[in-house]
């Protein structure tokens, strides 16, 4: 993906993500927790392009590319399941 | 070489292997804050009533218009190790500063936030929310700063007909890389989840 394509989707992404978690819309269809982890897993994918395009990662070897999205899946993971533990 | 095929090269590792555990050592500390942010939300009903009255009161706007300005940044400092790998040090060094002045804003807005903030009479001891706000934006914005010092760095050595090394030139751009990805988090965590 070339570098202004990867910031256009970056752009977008973060678009999508505040009008998601700013909606009405939303809100009155979905719960609140679907919402947040919905806006957490965007916030993961946008990480992932920085890392991969903008980084360069995409081109670097198995195990930093493997250190890297370990990193953000594991964010993803903690801040998700944590969040899911709070609610209940 | 151009822009394209310049970022297509296979299994190049940016930087020293090295750099990449001061990398993840300072990733590693941001991922520990993420998750001290959600346990303390979920701590009892008032704590997570006080970040959601504190998130009401943060502007969004800004948090917004910051993020856009990161990544923008990114996209200039990403072009900028491109071209000067390519051999285009000069308008890689054009690109450094537009990532620099874009870096100078981000600190401008944040400042603008603090101050509407401390003039509103909200601080760091308002609630358990502005604890965290204040001191989680306040170290990312210190590594902003440092970010900008480097970036500056990168400028002044453009001077030099051979200013800085590829993996000095790599190096930056990734600490400015990882500046913007935690700020993804951050603004996720403190502008759109309470």
């Amino acid at each position: 993906m070339p570098l202004g394509i990867a910031f256009a989707v970056l752009v977008g992404i973060t678009l999508v993500s505040s009008l998601v978690a700013e909606s009405s819309w939303v809100a009155v269809r979905a719960p609140g927790t679907v919402t947040e982890v919905l806006v957490i897993v965007l916030a993961g994918v946008k990480m992932h392009i920085v890392a991969e395009h903008f980084m360069e990662l995409k081109s670097a070897p198995a195990w930093l590319r493997g250190l890297m999205t370990g990193w953000i899946a594991g964010v993803l993971a903690i801040v998700i399941l944590l969040n899911a533990y709070g609610m209940n | 070489m151009t822009l394209a095929a310049a970022s297509q090269r296979q299994h190049h590792v940016p930087v020293e292997p090295g750099f990449w555990v001061m990398i993840f050592a300072d990733m590693t500390v941001f991922a520990t804050l993420f998750a001290a942010f959600v346990v303390r939300r979920h701590e009892s009903p008032d704590t997570f009533a006080a970040f959601a009255a504190g998130a009401a009161e943060l502007d969004k706007g800004i948090g917004l218009a910051n993020t856009f300005v990161l990544l923008t940044s990114s996209l200039f400092v990403a072009r900028a190790v491109v071209l000067f790998r390519s051999g285009a040090p000069s308008r890689a060094r054009t690109n450094i500063i537009s990532g620099l002045v874009l870096g100078i804003v981000f600190v401008g807005l944040k400042t603008v936030e603090y101050t509407q903030k401390i003039a509103a009479g909200i601080t760091v001891s308002t609630s358990r929310f502005f604890e965290f706000y204040f001191s989680f934006t306040g170290l990312h914005l210190l590594h902003v700063v440092i970010g900008i010092g480097l970036l500056g760095f990168l400028c002044a050595r453009g001077r030099d007909p051979e200013w800085a090394g590829t993996a000095v030139v790599e190096g930056v751009g990734c600490y400015w890389h990882m500046v913007d990805l935690l700020w993804l988090m951050l603004f996720s965590l403190f502008y759109l989840v309470p």
